[in-house]
This record gives structure tokens, sequence and C-alpha cells, in this order.
């Protein structure tokens, strides 16, 4: 097909359609090529009408290179010859791939795009729950969660001074730990039996009144650190053990610490304060809530319950017997300002009986508080898997093939302690990608924590090598948890702080 | 230059008619065409050789709309000015300015 035809065989094929001689058809051919150069002389263009048009463009001067010699040359400005051809002849050449036509090709981050604006929405579901709750409740929680640090932070002060042996100290990581497998234990089990959030202030009141018909009243101690532990899950079992310092120490520590610790802990004492209230009275204001709550199904659960909370029971009274035996003297110097918090209301329990509604709408955030602190154990669960890093692949290919969302690859970052600049990695090495533990492949909000933490050590780093797009990484972060303070080890700067909680 | 110019200039020279010379060039444009479309490549003296290559299929990019696109392979027209020509109108009109 693409042979060379000769000037001779155009010539012929010409003469014989004309009807002219050879000669003359080589010759007016010749003619026309010097009227078109002549044209091209005189007016720079020359326009052939079903062929083409032949154009002379003038090329500036400029700097070019030998590139067999790469020396610097400048090639001095010039003219060339351009053909255009018509569009004619343009379709009549191109017809063999006329049908084909130029294709979009979809970017791969338009896809991820809607993808990540899918889990964003999901996971502000699971926080956008919290604030569903009665707006006190929002002061309520965080209150809360400061009076755990606060008590924490009253823990370690006490603790100090006390001179405590290694032995001590490390029975009381034993207990601290034992504490939390049984709490886990029964959390899990407790959030199976019990799908309904009406079901916390059920097993709040059986709670109640099994501990008023058994306990003394300075045992309520007790069960508030119980609950204390119930919600947040974490190792209170010192202040379980302190009832028994209470007895001790009864008014002179207590006292020494509630004057120390008495700005800390005032926000702490009023919100047990509000607990308190609600517990004591409890057939009266608590069935006082239950009607306002409706609770139709309280009955067929109770047994249930009833079930749960002495275990409960018989588990806090082990550790109580534990405590006093093992640890007696350390405990009781272990006396915190959570038991003096908790001591004081107890005397205002009476008389403060009127905001038991207050305190019932505290129940559903509450049952938020044991929803989330079981999520935060589930981490341990969590199943990552191994892959061997083969050539061609980065983190950003490896999350969109593990989780369809290329954009989670912090994550895997994160999750290797072995990978330090986020931007290689090497073939051959071996990766642990952590899985989503949310149904269906989804993220759990502790999932996005992590994700958070991820993105915002992939911020460090970047901000460590002046990278300015550090805060980028920041922001997206904010995106995945609201609380960046909370989960980051290091100072965040002021202004990529700033700039980051736009996101929100 | 326009055809109509061509087609003067050549009757001019010829002694033609310029509706005959018109036909003479269409017949003359048509071969080349018919050439040029079968992939046949040609070198007409003194001016230059046609022929025709294939653009291979490629990306594209669109800045604006931050949009690839795939651009199927295309057969187009290639037109080599003859060496003659070329160095004949390279300084063509550039010494005048």
């Amino acid at each position: 097909m693409s042979e060379k035809v000769t000037f001779k065989e155009l010539i012929e094929s010409i003469a014989e359609e004309t009807e002219n001689s050879k000669q003359f058809t080589h010759d007016f051919l010749k003619d026309f090529v010097d009227v078109i150069n002549d044209g091209l002389k005189e007016d720079r263009s020359v326009n052939i009408a079903g062929f083409g048009k032949f154009d002379l463009k003038k090329i500036d001067e400029r700097e070019g290179y030998n590139p067999q010699t790469e020396e610097k040359i400048t090639i001095p400005a010039h003219n060339k010859i351009v053909f255009k051809p018509y569009k004619d002849l343009r379709e009549l050449v191109n017809a063999p791939y006329a049908h084909l036509e130029p294709k979009l090709i979809e970017p791969e981050e338009n896809t991820s795009d809607t993808e990540e604006e899918a889990q964003p929405t999901d996971i502000s579901e699971e926080d956008d729950f919290i604030p569903m709750a009665p707006p006190t409740s929002h002061d309520t929680l965080d209150d809360k969660q400061s009076n755990t640090a606060d008590s924490e932070k009253g823990k370690e002060k006490t603790f100090d001074p006390d001179k405590s042996e290694a032995k001590i100290s490390s029975s009381f990581i034993f207990e601290e730990e034992k504490e939390i497998s049984e709490d886990e234990e029964d959390i899990v089990e407790y959030n199976r039996d019990t799908p309904e959030e009406n079901l916390d202030e059920a097993f709040e009141k059986l709670f109640g009144d099994d501990d008023d018909s058994e306990e003394t009243a300075q045992e309520g101690n007790t069960r508030e650190s119980l609950q204390e532990k119930e919600r947040n899950t974490e190792p209170k079992e010192s202040e379980a053990e302190n009832d028994t310092s209470l007895e001790e120490n009864a008014e002179d520590g207590t006292q020494i610490h509630k004057n120390s610790d008495s700005v800390k802990a005032g926000n702490s004492k009023q919100k047990r304060n509000q607990r308190e209230k609600q517990l004591p009275p409890n057939p009266a204001s608590s069935s006082a809530s239950d009607k306002e709550q409706q609770l139709e199904k309280e009955g067929s659960l109770i047994p249930i319950l009833a079930i749960s909370t002495i275990i409960i029971l018989l588990i806090a009274v082990g550790a109580w017997y534990l405590g006093l035996f093992s640890g007696y003297k350390s405990y009781s110097t272990l006396t915190d300002t959570t038991i003096s918090a908790t001591k004081m209301p107890g005397r205002k329990t009476v008389s403060s009986s009127a905001k038991g509604k207050k305190s019932t709408q505290k129940r559903p955030i509450n049952k938020q508080q044991q929803n989330k602190a079981t999520k935060t154990i589930q981490p341990k669960q969590r199943k990552d898997e191994q892959i061997i890093i083969s050539k061609g692949q980065t983190l950003w290919s490896i999350a969109q093939n593990k989780y369809n969302d290329p954009r989670l690859w912090p994550w895997i970052y994160h999750h290797n302690n072995s990978l330090d600049n986020p931007d290689l990695i090497i073939a051959g090495n071996s990766l642990s990608v952590p899985l989503p533990s949310g149904p269906k492949y989804g993220l759990t909000s502790a999932d996005s924590v992590e994700v958070a933490k991820g993105y915002i050590a992939t911020y460090q780093w970047y901000k460590e090598n002046g990278s300015s797009q550090a805060k980028n990484y920041l922001w997206v972060a904010k995106r995945y948890h609201s609380d960046l303070r909370d989960i980051a080890h290091f100072k965040i700067d002021k202004d990529d702080l700033a700039f980051a909680s736009q996101a929100r | 230059m326009n055809t109509g110019d061509v087609v003067a200039a050549l009757a001019e020279n010829w002694d033609m008619n310029k509706a005959e010379t018109r036909r003479l060039l269409d017949v003359i444009v048509q071969t080349f065409n018919d050439n040029i479309a079968n992939g046949n490549s040609f070198t007409i003296p003194d001016l230059g050789t046609f022929g025709i290559h294939t653009r291979e299929e490629r990306k594209s990019y669109n800045p604006h709309y931050q949009q690839y696109m795939k651009l199927p392979p295309k057969r187009v027209v290639d037109f080599t000015p003859g060496k003659a020509l070329k160095e004949e109108l390279k300084q063509a009109g550039i010494e005048d300015e």
C-alpha cells in the first residue's frame, strides 16, 4: 500500500487521464511547481483548492544545542515551509481510523473522591450521636473525661509520696490488667445482651437497688467507682480498694486530698453529685424516669440484668478482697480525689433528688461512652495482613488495593514503624496492613482515629522535612478525628492547626 | 496566492484558457490526493515529498478541566519540502526586515 511512486509514474497517470502528452504534462507540472515557489516567495502562502495550503512560516531566532557536541548554538531566524492539507484530504487520509474518537480517561482520583466523601459521613454519623443527646450532655461528657484525667492525676500525686515499693506497684499493675480484662468481658457481653439504650437505665436502677439493700452508705463509693469503671473501662480498681482506706484514713486523708484537689475535683464532684443523686432515691426517681422513657421491655430483661449485676458485684468484691490482702498498705494511701469527690455528694443526695431528671438524661451518653470504650478495645482484636512489597507498588496503590480507597495510605504508613519516609517503600520488604474492623469492611471510629494518627504521622514527617504540603495532611487528619491534640504526641504548629480546623 | 491566481499564471504561461487550466490542475490535484490517500509517497522535484505517517495513540491532558484524554491513532499527510526550495526560501523576507 505504502509504495513509493516516482514522478515519472505520476506524470504517466496524469497524462493518461488528461489525454495529453507526457512531455506536456511534465512541463506543465514543472511550471506548476515554479508558480507555487514564486507564490511562496511573494505571498508566503499558496492555496491550492482541494489539495492544501503551502505556508512560509517564520521561525524566530532561538537557542539550541548540537546534540553531538552538546555545544550551545544560536539557530538564526529562518522560514519553514508548512503544508496544511485540505479537510477533505485529511479525512480521506484518516479514513481507516475515522471511527475512533478521543475517550475521556476516568482519573482514579474521581472515584476515590466520592468514596472518601462517603466515609467521613459515616464517621460523622457516629460522632453526631453524642450531640443528639440533650445539650447539657455535651458538657457533662467533656467534664467526665476531664474528671478521669483529673482523678488519674490525683492518683499519681498521691502515689508518689507513698514510697511504695516495686512489689506493690507490680501487684498494682497486675490488678489493673485483670480488671481490664474482666471489664472487657463484661462490656462485650453487656452490649450483646442489651441493645437498647434504655437498658442502661434499668441496669443502673437494678444496680442501685441491690447496693442499697445490701450495702452500707460507705460502700456506695464502691458502686460509684464500679460504675466509673464500666463507663471508662479504665482501671479504677484503686477506687474500689480505697474503700478500705476510707475506713482507715476516714476523714483525715480524704479531707487533705479534698482540700488540695478541691479545685480539680470541683467538676467531678458536681458530676458525681448528679450521679449520686439519682442512685439513692432510686425507687422514686428512677421509676419516674422509667415512665418518662417508657421502658416497656424492661420487665423481660430484668433477669439478665440482675445476673450481670451480680457478676459485676462478685468481681468487684473479689477485687476488693484481693486489694485488701495484697496491697493493703499501699492502697490505703492511694486515697484519691475521686473518692473524696464521690464521698461528698453522698451526703447531699437526699436533699438534691429534684435533679433526678437531669441525671436520667445523662444515661444515653453513658451508654455512648460505653460504646466508645468497647470500640477502643477493638484495635487489639483488629487483624493485620502481612504483605510483601512488590516492585512498582506504592503505599497509595496498596491502600487502593486493600481498602479501595488510596487515601487511607497514611494508616499503613503509621502502622509500620519500620517506615520513615512516607514516600519511600522498598520492594521485597514486608508490610503489615491494618484491616478495617467495621462491618462490611467499613471503618469504625477507632479505625478512623488510627487513620487520623497516620495522617498526623505523615504530617509530622513532612513538617520535619520542611514541606509546605504538611498542613494538608493535618487537614485530612482533622476530618478523621476532630480532636487532634488528643492523639498527637507532639506539639502541633498553631497555624497548621488553625488551617486544619477549617476542615470541620 | 490562491487557486485562481495559480490558474491565471499557468494559463498565461501555456496560452490556455483558465477553465481548461483549471480542469488540468484539478486532475493533477486529484492524482496527488489519490496517491496520498492510498498511502503512497511521491516526490515532486523542486517542491518536496508527500506521504503519510501515522500518529500513535496517546494520552493528552487538559489542564483546564484536569482531564486525561485518550487520543486514538491518526493518519496524517506528511510533507517534506525539497532541500533546494527550503534553502531558497529560508531567508526570504527576513533580510528585508
